[in-house]
């Protein structure tokens, strides 16, 4: 493509978040940013991890002397100046910032500078690193997010939280669409769906109803399984789409799986990402069919 | 049976009304999946007595919408118009000759293939072939293989669908036990 005559178009962005801590949030996004990389697309990867910003120790760079603190610190700087080179072809990062502890309690109107910057990057794709839990900062940036990806290991715990932010997640969604219809609506618990509230305000507003509920609705969650080691672990995914739309009535859609793979853990430790290593192995595979598949469904939408 | 009944089924197991049997097939056996005892999915979202619930609103469900599926195609046969696909004269099985094998050999006799019979019945290639060489422990449930063998035997030709079906779970049956 031709630098000059390209037309500065938003980039499709893709928010990965978590709810449970230490999944493999990171190592996927900083993978598929990669995988996009070396299929000749732009990207640029920003570590939203607040407060617990690593994304640049797995890609095997110094720490940066810019990071996200000046964005929020200094009026004059913007999200595009924060975008280092990595080194690798394509690939560029925007580095969390460590310093700043109230970082993470980040106010209304930095939050909103960052939403709005991101949005308008001058580059194909984003991905944003989320830090994990379902604060409202987390919840927002992945609402940010043409998709919305979450990463589940296939324990208990890690299934409890998802659902969890699921929930939180279409509730902040909801209040979110309510407010550009001019409608001062929320939901009081964290364990309630906002469908009923939906459906109250039809018997009134029934146009306004059906706007909100297509809205909603646009929340689709894309899941990945990582650290599968079993068959059945493998075809979660597809359980937690169909429990989903049993559950909560939201559509759901599995995007693949990732093995249990000792190269991931030593590719950490090397502080060289996987999908840089010579050869190619299972791990590699499965990034790249996701990658895959998110720019399929993404060109569907 | 009711309309609204029906209805509900269908949105139990989340299939459209005009589904074929492989699509209500499948998605029965995700949902059993879901809402097993030991489904990790479910974690955290129901209590174990609403698993076992759901567990059978989708087992009822099925039986549902299997039943008035093939009680739909009953209704198509009784019409004269759709009386026989076949225009060469029916066959019987010869004496000592299983059903299963009946089916092979008749579909092979009349040189259709098994994918044609897929075509027709939209029953997947591999269930059909483990009706034709008996394997009984990997055919879906009575309820609807009942169904699959019927439309396979009218395709072969078969004089008598319903008793051929009949005489097929019989023996599958008897071999359970
Ligand atoms: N598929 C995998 N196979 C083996 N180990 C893995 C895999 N994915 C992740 N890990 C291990 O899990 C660790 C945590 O991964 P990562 O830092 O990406 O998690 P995270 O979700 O970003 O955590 P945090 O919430 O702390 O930001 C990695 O250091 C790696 O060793
Ligand atoms: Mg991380």
């Amino acid at each position: 493509m031709c630098t000059e005559l390209r037309q500065a178009t938003a980039p499709q962005i893709w928010a990965i978040a978590s709810g449970k801590g230490g999944v493999g949030k990171s190592v996927i996004a900083t993978n598929l940013a990669i995988s996009l990389a070396k299929e000749g697309r732009r990207c640029t990867l920003i570590d939203a991890d607040l407060g617990g910003a690593n994304l640049h120790t797995l890609l095997g760079m110094q720490r940066p002397k810019r990071d996200l603190t000046h964005l929020f610190t200094d009026n004059q700087v913007n999200l595009q100046q924060l975008a280092i080179p990595t080194g690798i072809d394509g690939l560029d990062l925007v580095c969390g910032s460590m310093d700043m502890l109230d970082v993470a309690n980040l106010h209304l109107a930095k939050k909103q500078k960052l939403i709005r910057q991101v949005a308008s990057l001058d580059n194909e794709h984003v991905i944003i690193d989320i830090g994990a839990g379902s604060s409202f900062n987390s919840l927002d940036f992945f609402l940010l997010g043409h998709q919305s990806i979450l990463v589940v290991l296939p324990t208990p715990s890690s299934l409890e939280n998802v659902y969890h932010f699921l929930k939180a997640a279409l509730s902040r969604k909801f209040t979110q669409a309510a407010r550009r219809l001019g409608l001062s609506l929320s939901i009081d618990s964290s364990a309630l769906l906002p469908w009923p509230q939906i459906e109250k305000l039809r018997a009134t507003q029934p146009l306004t109803a059906d706007a909100l509920q297509e809205e909603v609705g646009r929340l689709q969650p894309r899941i990945i399984i990582n650290q599968a080691r079993t068959v059945e672990e493998r075809q979660l995914g597809g359980q937690i789409a169909l429990a989903c739309r049993h559950f909560f009535n939201i559509n759901v859609e599995a995007l693949g799986s990732i093995d249990f793979d000792e190269r991931v853990y030593t590719s950490v430790q090397k502080m060289k990402p996987a999908l840089q290593e010579e050869g190619e192995f299972g791990f590699d595979l499965a990034i790249h069919d996701i990658t895959r598949n998110l720019l399929d469904s993404g060109r569907s939408k | 049976m009711s309309e609204r009944a029906l209805q509900d089924a269908y949105a139990t197991l989340k299939v459209a009304r005009d589904a074929n049997l492989a699509t209500i097939e499948t998605a029965y056996a995700q949902h059993k999946e879901l809402f097993n005892n030991n489904s990790m999915a479910c974690y955290s979202l129901c209590s174990e007595e609403e698993q076992q619930v759901s567990f059978k609103v989708v087992e009822s469900a099925h039986q549902l919408i299997i039943s008035e599926c093939f009680s739909q195609r009953n209704k198509a046969e009784s019409e004269p118009a759709s009386t026989s696909e076949c225009s060469i004269d029916a066959a019987t099985p010869d004496q000592g000759v299983s059903p299963g094998s009946f089916l092979k050999q008749q579909r092979q006799a009349l040189d259709i293939s098994l994918a044609s019979i897929v075509e027709q019945t939209k029953v997947r290639r591999t269930i059909l072939g483990h009706i034709e060489d008996e394997v009984y422990d990997q055919l879906p449930a009575p309820v609807y293989l009942r169904g699959f063998i019927v439309e396979f035997a009218k395709i072969v030709c078969a004089a008598d669908p319903h008793q051929i079906a009949s005489q097929y779970l019989e023996l599958m049956r008897q071999d359970a036990c």
